[in-house]
C-alpha cells in the first residue's frame, strides 16, 4: 500500500481547487501555483515553472493588481480584494489573504455572473425605453394633436366671444393660454420621454441641442466638446449615452446650485469616453446614499459594459467619468 | 388680389379640420384642398392649382421632408410651409435644403399661421421667432469648420491641469490642488495626450509653451 504524504495530498488539493491559486513569501517570489492561475492569467507557462519566479513579473499586465501586491509586500497589508478586473475577455475577482511568511491569492473566474448581471441589466432598460417610445408615441399621436386642435377650434370662436362679452372674452384668454401652457408642457415631456433627434440626426446633434437649450434656459453656462464623433454608433449605445448625459443634467440642475456644466464626449477606439464636470456644491462621498438618479447612470454605464466613476468634496464640483465600451461588429 | 391657394397637409384628421375651419373664415385664404399622406398630396396637387402647401414634416410613413423635395421638383411655383413640433435647428436646416420658404411650429396661433402664409405667398420667407433664433445662432457660430482646424478645444479643466504638469507638479499635487481624485488627473492626462497628438508628458509640455500657457 502506497502511502501518499501530506505533501502530496496538499499539491493535489491545490492542484484540484476550482479557482486560480498562487502562494508567494515575503518577497514576492512564487511558492505554488496551479493550473487554473496559469490559465486565468493567460501565462504560456506550466504552472511548476511559475514557481521562483517573482509574483510581480508575472502580474505585469494588470496595473491594479500590481499596485496593491506591492502595497502588502511593502506596507504589510493584510488583504487584498479585487474584484471584476476584466482581463483576457474574462472577469476576476482577486482576492489575497496572508499565510504563514507570505500570501494567498486566489482567482475566481465570474465571467458567467457579469455577463448574467448585464443582461438582465439590459432587459430592464430596454423594457424602459420601450415604454417611454409607447409613451411618447401616445402623446404625438393623441394628447398632442387634439390639444393643437382645441387651440385652433377656439381661435375660430375668439373674436366673436371678445366682442360679445368682455367679461367672458377674458375668462376665455385665460383658458386659452392655459392649454397653450398644457401643450407646451406636454411637448416637453415627449421629448424628454423619447427625443426624436437622437433617431433622426444622431447622438452629437441631439447633445449639442440638448446643452444649447439648458444654456439658454436654464441660465447655466453648458459647454460641450467632442473629439472623434464624427460617425454615428448603434443606436443602443447612443441611447445609453444620451440618457446618462440627461440624467447628469437633472442632476445638476436639481441638486449642485452650479455655475458651468462642461461635457466631453471623446472616441478612443474600442470605447467611448464621457466626461461630465459641473462647478455646484458637490457631496461627500463617503456620506452618499445613492440616491435614484446615479444608480440610473452607474445602471445604464454597466450596461454598455462599461463603468462609471464619481469623483466629488463638498463645495467643490463633481466629475462623472464614464467609459462605454463599443462590441466589436460581428 | 386674389385669395392664397392653400393645401392642408397634416397625418392628424382633427388637426386638418380645425385649421381648415380656422382659415374658412380668413379673407385672402381659400382652403382648396387636405391631404394626410403623399399620394393625397399629390393627387391634390395634379387636380387643383394650389399656391401655398401647409406641410407636417411628419406624417407617419410619409416624409414631409422628402414630400418637400419633391414638390419643389415638380411643381416648382408651389411654396412649402413646413409646421413641425420639432424646434431644433436641424430639422428647419433640412428643410430649408429641400426648399421650403418657411418653418412654423404646431404651437403656433392664428395670427402667426395667417402670417406665415401670407409672407410666403407673397414670396418671402417666414419663421417663427423661436425658429430664427435658433437659425441665428446656428449662423454666428459656425461649429464644424472652425474645429477642425483648431483641434478639438480643450475645457478649462484641462488647461488648469496642463499649466500645473508644465509647471511640474505630479499628480497627487494636482489632485490636492484641484480637490479631485489621482484618478481623474489621470483620464484629465489621457485626454490631454490624445487632443494635443503628444506621445508622453515633454509633448504636453512642448505645446503648453507654445500656447503662452508656463507661468
Amino acid at each position: 500500500m502506497t502511502t501518499t504524504s501530506q505533501q502530496d495530498i496538499l499539491e493535489s488539493v491545490i492542484q484540484a481547487a476550482p479557482y486560480g491559486m498562487i502562494a508567494y513569501d515575503l518577497e514576492g517570489k512564487i511558492l505554488v501555483a496551479n493550473k487554473n492561475a496559469i490559465d486565468q492569467l493567460g501565462l504560456a507557462l506550466k504552472a511548476r515553472d511559475l514557481i521562483g519566479l517573482e509574483i510581480l513579473a508575472v502580474v505585469e499586465n494588470l496595473d491594479a493588481l500590481k499596485t496593491l501586491i506591492k502595497k502588502c509586500l511593502r506596507q504589510n497589508r493584510k488583504k487584498i480584494n479585487l474584484e471584476g478586473v476584466y482581463h483576457n475577455n474574462r472577469y476576476l475577482n482577486f482576492r489575497g489573504r496572508h499565510i504563514i511568511d507570505g500570501m494567498i491569492l486566489t482567482i475566481a473566474d465570474i465571467t458567467y455572473l457579469k455577463e448574467s448581471e448585464t443582461r438582465s441589466l439590459n432587459t430592464m432598460l430596454e423594457a424602459q425605453e420601450l415604454e417611454r417610445k409607447r409613451l411618447a408615441a401616445e402623446i404625438h399621436d393623441g394628447i398632442g394633436p387634439i390639444l393643437s386642435t382645441v387651440k385652433l377650434n377656439l381661435a375660430a370662436i375668439e373674436s366673436t366671444l371678445e366682442s360679445t362679452d368682455k367679461e367672458l372674452g377674458v375668462k376665455f384668454r385665460q383658458s386659452y393660454q392655459m392649454i397653450d401652457e398644457a401643450a407646451d408642457d406636454l411637448r416637453s415631456i415627449s421629448h424628454n420621454l423619447m427625443p426624436r433627434i437622437l433617431s433622426d440626426f444622431g447622438l452629437i446633434e441631439a447633445l449639442t441641442a440638448l446643452c444649447e437649450k439648458v444654456d439658454t434656459t436654464k441660465k447655466i453656462s453648458v459647454v460641450f466638446i467632442q473629439t472623434n464623433m464624427e460617425n454615428r454608433f448603434n443606436q443602443i449605445v447612443e441611447l445609453g449615452l444620451y440618457r446618462i448625459c440627461q440624467e447628469l443634467i437633472n442632476n445638476t440642475l436639481k441638486h449642485a446650485g452650479a455655475n458651468k456644466i462642461t461635457l466631453q464626449l471623446i472616441h478612443k477606439g474600442d470605447h467611448i469616453l464621457l466626461m461630465y464636470e459641473d462647478d455646484g456644491k458637490g457631496f461627500d462621498l463617503m456620506e452618499l446614499k445613492p440616491g435614484l438618479g446615479l444608480l440610473n447612470i452607474e445602471n445604464r454605464a454597466k450596461a454598455l459594459a462599461g463603468e462609471m466613476h464619481i469623483d466629488s468634496q463638498p463645495n467643490k464640483g463633481m466629475t462623472a467619468t464614464i467609459e462605454a465600451y463599443l462590441k466589436p461588429t460581428s | 388680389m386674389t385669395a392664397t391657394r392653400l393645401l392642408i397637409a397634416d397625418d392628424h384628421k382633427m388637426f386638418r379640420e380645425g385649421l381648415s375651419s380656422l382659415l374658412h373664415q380668413q379673407e385672402g385664404i381659400q382652403v382648396m384642398a387636405e391631404a394626410g399622406n403623399g399620394e393625397e398630396i399629390r393627387t391634390a396637387l395634379k387636380t387643383k392649382s394650389i399656391d401655398v402647401i401647409l406641410m407636417d414634416i411628419d406624417m407617419g410613413d410619409t416624409n414631409g421632408i422628402e414630400m418637400t423635395s419633391e414638390i419643389k421638383l415638380n411643381h416648382p411655383d408651389v411654396k412649402v410651409l413646413a409646421v413641425s413640433m420639432h424646434e431644433e435647428k436641424n430639422y428647419v436646416l433640412k428643410m430649408l435644403e429641400a426648399g421650403a420658404s418657411g418653418y412654423i411650429l404646431k404651437n403656433a396661433g392664428k395670427e402667426e399661421i395667417i402670417n406665415a402664409i401670407e409672407t410666403i405667398a407673397s414670396g418671402n420667407t417666414f419663421f417663427s421667432s423661436q425658429v430664427s433664433a435658433k437659425l441665428l445662432e446656428h449662423i454666428t457660430n459656425p461649429r464644424p469648420a472652425k474645429e477642425k482646424e483648431a483641434g478639438t478645444p480643450l475645457s478649462d479643466r484641462e488647461i488648469e491641469v496642463l499649466q500645473l504638469i508644465a509647471n511640474e507638479y505630479s499628480n497627487s499635487e494636482i489632485a490636492e490642488k484641484l480637490f479631485i481624485s489621482i484618478r481623474t488627473v489621470d483620464t484629465h492626462r489621457r485626454n490631454l495626450l490624445d487632443k494635443i497628438g503628444a506621445k508622453n508628458t515633454a509633448g504636453l509640455v512642448r505645446f503648453a509653451i507654445q500656447k503662452g500657457l508656463l507661468d
